[in-house]
């Protein structure tokens, strides 16, 4: 009885085949029916999405994985909802045959757990990279170069002005000693952070 | 010339993960985001989406540092034609009269989103630069402490006056600003450490002895952060120097200047490790740490 109950709370569309969900009402809804971006597991890190730095190797390797766990929290979800309507389907037989007494049959509760632990790992699974839950640990990598710009002060009456130039512009102002073109370009994009 | 994509083999979705970070952290690598940008939005404008007014926004703030007037120009166009009457386009015209040196027709600009809209934060922001870009520092520093009083919250603006202060050599009122950030982000070692500095920089056995506390709590936070590190070396050998302490004083803090150079020389040695030069440099930071004593004639 506490599993349909719990089993009811948990599946939202059982409200629509009228059982009775007297104690449904609870609103806790966990974290595989919450989209994967808000996932709130307490006490657990939290995971941020993974993004940018990732070798094309990597990528294809990540997607792969992903459509792994993608399918495995399909088949959680459906092994769910197969238990759902089994339970169902118990309850109306036992209200049918008036043995209103009978618990659960061990399977279901068992199919239901093991779904339910099974959707969990898969959504943990796609979720991305996790957080550290220390604030500072973060900050760690972070320097004075980055603080110290205020985007919405920004000044503009720097050597920067004449210093990037492209070298058509050099030429049409021409200076005793020409510039040589300009060494900064070469710098290779990940050197830079 | 080669295009980015093929110079350093990297596709778009890349390059515009590379702009997102740029954004996201504040950095103003205006070379590198105008070849990056540009090429993203000649070349890939479709594919970006709803992102490409973002971009033509960074790409043209860059283009401004780098003189790239036609690139500006040109973003300033698309933004306007997506965008006609928004305040925010408004505002990057005005950075563009900014960077022109046309200051009188960028105030002109701010006072009229201004007067449509009192509350927009950007405008005054941009008139306080404007102040400063001119050299009119102390009404620059009226401006942002009236502006403070309004929209205490924005940290942007604290750390802006706390520079402001420091280049007045204000020092007292740089650590009232610096105190405002510690206190809203308490876990940031870099505020921790920027105060620490201040007050080292004010001198006196009180803001020393705040100033070795304040550098204790940034290496608390963060163990990495070498500036804290040698900022407790120095502060702690110039409570050890004073003639005014007792002597008790006087050992802790000989004590922890000790720890302060050890673990300088274990950063360096770490950090060297495995390249032939580490034994002469590890030397080198011997003799810098000892030619940094503070010694009182």
């Amino acid at each position: 009885m506490f599993m349909l109950i719990t089993t009811g709370a948990i599946f939202k569309p059982l409200i629509f085949f009228k059982i009775k969900a007297r104690r449904l009402r609870r609103h806790v809804w966990p974290g595989f029916l919450l989209p994967t971006k808000t996932l709130i597991l307490t006490g657990r890190w939290v995971r941020d999405a993974a993004r940018c730095s990732v070798s094309a190797q990597c990528c294809t390797q990540w997607k792969m994985a992903s459509s792994f766990w993608k399918g495995v929290v399909g088949l959680g979800l459906f092994a769910l909802a197969h238990a759902a309507f089994s339970a169902a389907q118990h309850r109306s037989y036992m209200r049918l045959t008036e043995k209103e007494n009978e618990t659960l049959p061990i399977d279901i509760v068992l199919q239901t757990l093991l779904a339910f632990v099974i959707t969990c790992c898969g959504i943990v699974h796609i979720s991305g990279e996790f957080k550290d839950m220390d604030a500072s640990s973060e900050l760690k990598h972070k320097t004075f170069d980055t603080l110290r710009n205020h985007p919405s002060f920004y000044l503009f009456n720097h050597r920067g002005r004449v210093l990037f130039s492209s070298p058509d512009q050099e030429a049409a102002t021409p200076s005793p000693q020409a510039l040589p073109s300009n060494p900064l370009r070469l710098r290779k994009l990940e050197n830079f952070h | 010339m080669a295009s980015v994509s093929e110079l350093y083999d990297v596709t778009w979705e890349d390059m515009r993960d590379k702009l997102r970070k740029w954004r996201e952290e504040n950095y103003r690598n205006s070379e590198q985001i105008v070849d990056v940008g540009e090429e993203l939005i000649n070349e890939h404008a479709s594919k970006l989406g709803d992102d490409v007014w973002i971009i033509y926004e960074q790409v043209m703030i860059a283009a401004l540092d780098c003189s790239r007037d036609d690139l500006a120009w040109s973003c300033l166009q698309e933004l306007k034609r997506q965008f006609p009457d928004s305040h925010r386009v408004k505002r990057l015209a005005g950075m563009r009269l900014e960077a022109l040196e046309r200051y009188d027709d960028a105030n002109k600009l701010y006072d009229s989103i201004l007067q449509d809209d009192p509350t927009n934060t950007a405008a005054r922001k941009r008139k306080i630069s404007i102040l400063r870009a001119q050299g009119k520092s102390s009404e620059a520093i009226r401006e942002l402490n009236e502006y403070l009083e309004q929209f205490v919250g924005d940290q942007e603006a604290w750390h802006e006056l706390s520079e402001l202060y420091i280049n007045e050599h204000d020092y007292a009122k740089a650590a009232f600003c610096l105190e405002e950030l510690m206190m809203t982000n308490p876990h940031n070692h870099l505020y921790c450490e920027q105060y620490a500095e201040v007050k080292y920089t004010q001198g006196g056995l009180e803001n020393m002895e705040l100033s070795r506390k304040y550098f204790a709590q940034a290496l608390k936070l963060n163990n990495r952060n070498m500036r804290a590190l040698f900022g407790l070396y120095m502060s702690a050998s110039h409570i050890a120097g004073s003639p005014k302490v007792s002597a008790k004083v006087k050992k802790d803090n000989v004590k922890y200047a000790a720890w302060a150079a050890s673990q300088i020389n274990r950063a360096y040695q770490l950090a060297g490790r495995g390249k032939k030069e580490n034994k002469c440099s590890v030397k080198a930071v011997e003799e810098m740490l000892e030619s940094m004593q503070i010694t009182m004639s």
